[in-house]
Parts: C-alpha cells; sequence; structure tokens
C-alpha cells in the first residue's frame, strides 16, 4: 500500500502543469461551494426546529410591523398575571429567560429626506441585562458592557449609552465615548415632529457576528422619551422573546399564551424565520438544487478530463506495469488515487482559503437576507470540503480509471515499433 | 494562415476530451445565463413598475409604504389640490389615498401539533377601488370592482393563483374577518399581484395604524397622476415647500427602482459566482490545450519548418481554444434560455425591513446573451492563451528529435 501511495505521487509530480491545474480548478470550485453551503447552512440553522433551549418570539398577531402593548407582555413574563402563574407551572419554562425589543430608525442628519445610509441607523431598543444570555451571536457578551447602556458614565445622561456593531461605528464615523443627536424616522411627538434623542456611545459590539451593523439601546431611555413627547407608539413593544428547555415546552407555552390574549401569537423562532423566508424559497430551491449540483458536475468533468488525459498519454506505462504483474484492481487504484489526492488537496485548501479570507480579512460575506445582513464560514466547514473534492474527484476519475484498467498488453504493443 | 480545418481536425479525433472540455462551459454559461435572466426578470419587473406621470407620496423620512403613515387631516388635501394634477372627465383630481399593510393570516392548525400556521398576505385599502385602479393603471381580469357595503375584496392575479381563491371564493384574513373575492386584478407583471385589495376603513383599523380610540386615520401613502411626467421630480421636491406637510414625494418608477436595488446585490452574486466557476471551467480548458499541445509538438515542429511563423501557430491553437469554448459556450446559452419564462416569486425590499413579495418571468434578454457570449470568448481565449504561447516556443529540431 505505501508502495502504490509512493507510486501516486510519483506519477501527479511527472506533470506539474496538469497537475496544479487541475488542483487550482478543484480549489476554486471547492471555494464556492463552501461559501454557498456556509450561506444556505446557516439558514437551514434557523429554520430548523432545536431540540432545547428554544426561542419563542412574541409578535402581535395580526399585521406585520408587529406592534403590541408592553402591558400584555409585562403578564406574561412578570409575576402576578394568570398567564405567569400558568406558564411557570410548565416543567420546561425558564421565568427568568425574557426580553423585549422595540425598533427605531434614527438619522443624525436633521433633514429627514437626505437618506446617507452612512448617517443612518436602526437601533433595538432592549434590556440590557438579558443580552448576554438572550441575543443569538452575542453570548458571552460582557455584561458590564451592557450594562454601561443603562449606566454610560457621564452625568445628566442616564440610559442614554449606545452599543454600535463594528461596522456600523465606522459607517457613522463616531468613537467610543462621542455624544451623539439623532432624530427618528420612524418615530414621532404629539406634534408630529421627529423625536430628538441623544446618546453617548459606550462600546462596540463583538467583531464576526450578524450584528456588526446593528445598534443597541435601553428601552427604558426609549420608552421614557416616546411618554415625555407623547408618541402613539409610547408603551409599545414590536417583539417579546422567551427562551424554553424543550420542544413540548414550547407548544404548551405558546398555547397558554394564545388562549390569554387573542391579538398577540407566540411560536418558536424557527417558524417565524421559515414565514420570512417563505418568498425567497424559490430562490433557495434554485441555489441548493440547480446551482450546487452544477459546481459539483463541473468539477466532476474537470478532474475526469484531466485524469483522462493522463490514462491517454500513458496507456504504454500502463501496460508495462500489467507485465510486471499488477493487477487490473492496483491499476485502477493508482488511477482513483491521483483524483482522490488531488481532490482532497484542493477540498483542502478550498475550505481554507474562503475560511480565512471571509472571516478574517473582508469580515463576512455581505449577502443582506432578511435580518441575517452577513454570513460567515463555519467551522464545521473544513468538513466539507475536503469530503466533496474528494467525493467529486473520486466520482470524475471513475470512467478514465476503468479504461486504465482495461488496457491490453498485446494491444498496445503490438502498435510499439 | 494554417487552415482551420486542421484545428476541426483535432477537435474531432480527440472527440472525448472536446466533449469533456465542452460540457465543462456548457453548465457553466448555463448556470451563467440561468443567474443572469433571474436578475433581469426583477429588473424588468421593476422596470414595468410605475409610470413615469405617477408620484408616491409618503411620509416625510420613510420610503417605504409599510412604514409611512401620513395622518388624514383637512390640510392633506393641499397633496391632490393642485393645478399640476391631472383630472378625470369630471374634473376630479386623480389621486389614491390608500394605506398598505402586511396582514399575518391564520391558517388551519398543523395536523402534525394541532398548532396555528400563519402567513403573510398584502392588503392594500383603497378608497374608491376603481378611481385606485386607474391611478395604478391596472385593471379587472374578470370579476367586479368591490362595492361599499360588505366585506368584500378584489385578489391581485398571483395571488389567487397561490391561494386557490377565484370569483365567489370567500377567505378568512384574520379571525372572525370573513372576506368575499369579487374580483381578479390583470396584475401579471407588476408588483400588485400578489396584492389583496380591500376597503381603506377596514384595512385601516384592522392592518393599519388606525387609532379608533383617538380618532385617528393614516394613509401609508398618496398615489398621484399628474398631467405632465416631466414635472414629476419638481412636484416631488417642492412638495413640502407648497404644502406646509411632512410629507415627500418620488416618482413612482423611482420608488420600485429603489426596492429592486437590493438585485444589484444578486447580480454581484451571480456574476461572483458565474466568474469563480469559469476559473474552474477555464482550468479544464488550459488542461485539454496543454495536451494538445504536447501530443501535437512534431506536428508544430513541421509547421515551423515549412515556414509558418510563431504568431501563425499562436493563433492557430487560439483559435481552436476558443472553437472548444464557444462549442460549450453556446450550447450553454441554448440550455440556459430554456428557463426563459419560468414563474420565480421573490422579495423586492427598500432594505428598512420592509418590502413586497413579487411574482416574475427568468427573462432571457440580448444582455444576458451577449454577457454569455463575451464571457465565454474570454474565457476560451484566457484559458488558451498560455499553452498557445507554450506551443510557439517549442524548436523544431528539438521536437522532431
Amino acid at each position: 500500500m505505501p508502495k502504490l501511495f509512493m507510486l501516486i505521487l510519483k506519477n501527479l509530480r511527472r506533470n506539474p502543469v496538469r497537475v496544479s491545474l487541475t488542483g487550482l480548478a478543484v480549489l476554486v470550485l471547492v471555494t464556492i461551494y463552501v461559501l454557498i453551503q456556509s450561506v444556505l447552512s446557516f439558514l437551514d440553522q434557523q429554520m430548523q426546529e432545536k431540540t432545547t433551549n428554544i426561542r419563542l418570539i412574541i409578535t402581535e398577531r395580526f399585521r406585520i410591523p408587529s406592534r403590541f402593548q408592553k402591558a400584555d407582555f409585562d403578564r406574561i413574563v412578570l409575576p402576578g398575571g394568570e398567564t405567569y402563574a400558568r406558564l411557570t407551572q410548565l416543567p420546561g419554562y425558564r421565568p427568568e429567560a425574557w426580553t423585549l425589543w422595540h425598533f427605531i430608525a434614527f438619522s443624525m442628519d436633521p433633514d429627514l429626506t437626505r437618506r446617507d445610509p452612512n448617517r443612518f441607523f436602526f437601533a433595538i431598543a432592549t434590556l440590557p441585562e438579558k443580552m448576554p444570555t438572550m441575543i443569538d451571536g452575542l453570548e458571552g457578551i460582557d455584561p458590564a458592557l451592557c450594562d454601561k447602556l443603562k449606566n454610560p458614565g457621564v452625568s445628566g445622561m442616564e440610559n442614554a449609552g449606545l452599543l454600535l456593531g463594528p461596522k456600523r461605528l465606522a459607517r457613522l464615523g463616531v468613537r467610543i465615548g462621542d455624544r451623539l443627536q439623532v432624530f427618528s424616522l420612524s418615530h414621532r411627538d404629539r406634534a408630529g415632529q421627529p423625536i430628538k434623542m441623544d446618546f453617548i456611545v459606550v462600546g462596540v459590539l463583538p467583531e464576526n457576528t450578524r450584528w456588526d451593523e446593528a445598534a443597541f439601546m435601553d428601552y427604558e431611555y426609549l420608552e421614557r422619551t416616546l411618554t415625555d413627547a407623547g408618541s402613539d407608539l409610547a408603551g409599545l413593544i414590536n417583539l417579546g422573546w422567551l427562551t424554553v428547555l424543550d420542544q413540548p415546552t414550547a407548544q404548551a407555552a405558546c398555547a397558554i399564551i394564545e388562549s390569554q390574549n387573542r391579538n398577540i401569537k407566540c411560536e418558536t423562532a424557527a417558524t417565524a424565520v421559515n414565514r420570512f423566508f417563505e418568498p425567497l424559497k424559490d430562490i433557495l430551491f434554485g441555489v441548493r438544487y440547480i446551482l450546487v449540483p452544477t459546481i459539483l458536475v463541473v468539477m466532476a468533468v474537470v478532474v475526469s478530463n484531466a485524469i483522462g488525459i493522463t490514462v491517454r498519454e500513458r496507456t504504454s506505462e500502463i501496460a508495462v506495469l500489467k507485465v510486471l504483474g499488477f493487477t487490473p484492481l492496483q491499476i485502477l487504484c493508482l488511477i482513483l488515487g491521483e483524483g482522490v489526492l488531488l481532490g482532497l488537496v484542493g477540498g483542502v485548501l478550498g475550505v481554507a482559503l474562503p475560511h480565512l479570507l471571509v472571516n478574517y480579512v473582508f469580515k463576512g460575506i455581505r449577502l443582506p437576507l432578511g435580518f441575517f445582513p452577513v454570513f460567515f464560514v463555519p467551522p464545521r466547514a473544513y468538513y466539507w470540503g475536503p469530503w466533496i473534492g474528494t467525493a467529486t474527484a473520486l466520482a470524475g476519475s471513475i470512467w478514465p480509471a476503468l479504461t486504465g484498467c482495461r488496457v491490453r498488453v498485446a494491444e498496445i504493443f503490438s502498435r510499439v515499433t | 494562415m494554417i487552415p482551420i480545418r486542421y484545428n476541426l481536425r483535432n477537435l474531432v479525433v480527440r472527440w472525448r476530451v472536446t466533449l469533456l472540455t465542452a460540457l465543462g462551459f456548457l453548465l457553466v454559461v448555463a448556470i451563467l445565463v440561468v443567474m443572469l435572466a433571474f436578475v433581469e426578470g426583477i429588473n424588468e419587473l421593476a422596470r414595468r413598475a410605475g409610470r413615469p406621470d405617477n408620484v408616491l407620496v409618503l411620509r416625510e423620512g420613510t420610503n417605504d409604504e409599510l412604514f409611512s403613515d401620513i395622518a388624514d387631516t383637512a390640510d392633506l388635501a393641499r397633496v391632490w389640490l393642485s393645478e399640476y394634477v391631472a383630472t378625470d372627465e369630471t374634473g376630479e383630481p386623480l389621486y389614491s389615498p390608500e394605506v398598505y399593510a402586511i396582514a399575518t393570516q391564520q391558517l388551519p392548525p398543523d395536523p402534525r401539533d394541532g398548532r396555528p400556521r400563519y402567513r403573510f398576505l398584502q392588503v392594500r385599502g383603497v378608497l374608491d377601488p376603481q378611481r385606485a385602479a386607474r391611478v395604478h393603471g391596472l385593471g379587472l381580469l374578470r370579476g367586479r370592482w368591490f362595492s361599499a357595503v360588505g366585506d368584500e375584496c378584489v385578489l391581485g392575479e398571483g395571488i389567487a393563483n397561490l391561494l386557490g381563491l377565484d370569483v365567489g371564493s370567500r377567505f378568512a384574513i384574520r379571525e372572525g374577518l370573513l372576506w368575499k373575492v369579487v374580483g381578479i386584478l390583470d396584475s401579471r407583471g407588476t408588483p400588485f399581484d400578489s396584492e389583496t385589495w380591500a376597503k381603506r376603513e377596514v384595512v385601516g383599523q384592522e392592518f393599519g395604524k388606525d387609532n379608533v380610540e383617538r380618532g385617528q386615520r393614516f394613509f401609508t401613502s398618496i398615489l398621484i397622476r399628474l398631467r405632465d411626467p416631466r414635472w414629476a421630480s419638481w412636484f416631488c421636491d417642492s412638495l413640502k415647500s407648497r404644502t406646509g406637510l411632512e410629507v415627500s414625494g418620488i416618482p413612482e418608477p423611482k420608488y420600485y427602482e429603489r426596492m429592486s436595488e437590493a438585485n444589484t446585490m444578486f447580480l454581484a452574486a451571480a456574476l461572483f459566482i458565474a466568474a469563480i466557476m469559469a476559473v474552474g471551467g477555464m482550468f479544464g480548458l488550459m488542461n485539454t490545450m496543454f495536451a494538445a499541445v504536447n501530443q501535437r509538438t512534431k506536428d508544430i515542429a513541421v509547421l515551423r519548418i515549412l515556414g509558418y511563423q510563431r504568431w501563425q501557430i499562436l493563433l492557430s491553437f487560439l483559435f481552436e481554444a476558443l472553437l472548444l469554448a464557444l462549442l460549450g459556450g453556446l450550447a450553454g446559452m441554448a440550455l440556459g434560455s430554456l428557463f426563459h419564462g419560468v414563474e420565480q416569486k421573490s422579495f423586492i425590499t427598500s432594505g428598512q425591513g420592509g418590502g413586497k413579495t413579487v411574482v416574475f418571468q427568468i427573462t432571457v434578454t440580448p444582455f444576458v446573451l451577449r454577457t454569455a457570449l463575451a464571457f465565454t470568448i474570454f474565457m476560451g481565449l484566457l484559458g488558451g492563451l498560455i499553452p498557445s504561447w507554450v506551443a510557439t516556443r517549442l524548436r523544431p529540431l528539438a521536437a522532431l528529435r
């Protein structure tokens, strides 16, 4: 076996141009496969129901954008209400695992007709103390950083902290410690005028997360400002979040919540994401079942062509090997081995390259799809790449390898003059 | 010049390699055509959407109907009471105040777990359906417009097909609200194909931002027909100063153009994927051409001895590479073109989180075919260049030995 492997290596070294070209072809095709698969697998993960630690999303039942009374949500998550009492009886219910979101769009430009993307941002008003545990992708964020939303350390600016994603920070051209005056695009005061708010930039969200264009603020500050301004949106929230232990609890909790209040709906986050992606199902189907298989076929064809040329050039050699006692199976393995090795090496490099470039140089694949603005190459791609490179190269090498092992010695030598 | 027949014969003799290399190109070009045609389909929809003499009025600061809210006050008439606004036969200005919303429709429970299921429906509430349709430039495919009484609606053709509804059908848009379908919009190829139109009051109260307790009514947009499309930009720019209201206007075609700007992202992604795949295909072509050069060193030597110049050898091999690429590329263009007209569902968005579901057709335009052809030629030449150059560097005597 080691001898056969050495022979495979020697054969590959004999035509460095062809080996390099085929390897490069596999590399670039595996690269594009990995990029596409990274996006698809992330979306699949979001749309697939989990079995433990299930996120439930509570929204207004009948319309988008969802807006409902915070008081209704309080009845679910705060002690004292009937809904809360029933929920806490569920074995997998976690009374402390909840948070709320209220979206608000701001412009740094008082002239709201100018829509400069570098002066504009969406903020999520939430409960700072719940951020480390209740926001997917921000697990492990420093609680002290979140606490700065409440206590920015500037007198007279209580609760006015603002956390920005690294990309948003750069776009707005601000730095930590800067004070911003912003004007609401989505919320108006009682006179119909934009609401003015002041913020202190207290920190940056972690890099390489889907929150790198986001902004978080303290819900308490927003609610106080909206109430003072007499806004119609005071006392309302857009979303409520719960986390429960398992699926049976999730189903039971949703049933309880919906039976207590017919104006809100409760569902798993996966169900909600699925519905939002419904209009993109055609595109995702095309990518998954037309584009990806085509990439694999092109890869197999390129390898097949290269190995086929090699076999045709070496028919005399193969005949000599047969005379020397090599069995057809060994010759088959020899040829397949060349293809597989090329596929394996191309596959490994085809993952390493996009992983390093996407995650560390370009900071993600920027393809805003729904709530997911950026995608990363996951570490598990190191399984897909080599596997797909090897399998496709193997598939592409089978036909040339069979041709090679069927070489007839007498026929070949009859041609030698 | 070296006869073309020489290259053609070589491609025929090495038919297996020729076919495999061409197959690689075929697949890459076919995918490129489909992806570009997909983007063209959405662009075509956006191009056709909106009349140049229509202006869409939104609340200042918003660029998506979904997030706009214009309070219905007496002052609002200043928006359409203008000498620049077109009028109908009776002298009434042509405008349509509307409420656009996305409703969450509850579906029958999932039989697996008994939990309710939901889907989004785009709803547009209009004051006068006939007037609204006239301003939008839409007609009815069948049925009639909804009347002032009863819970009636008309559906876009696309959504009607999707939901399996037709004139006379009834469906519950929400709990306790049963709508009767009285007409189907002739909306194919427009952004209204996935919409349900109903009375403004119902949509405003059930799905919009109306506050019945406070007596507040809101429109999300007002569509206005101008007498002359050349006035559209001026009308929009001067709207706020003329009316004194916190509103902004945008020419309707520009609104949909902006909505489809997200498509540039799909276009960039399509070109990136196709380019990377083409690089893979090009390496395959280079392999083939290097093998062809290796196999024909003696031929090249003889040609050189016969007096053919290096550049003629270069051209001959480049031509062969190009032929190979064109063989696959043209077949790929033909294969990709088979997808022309296939209906697709997608999403156009202003980027604020709103947007519209649209039904459109994959459209293979001359631009798509020209791009695919240019792509094929470029990749063919690029893939053939180095092997052809190597062929010119062969020393005739050494090669013959």
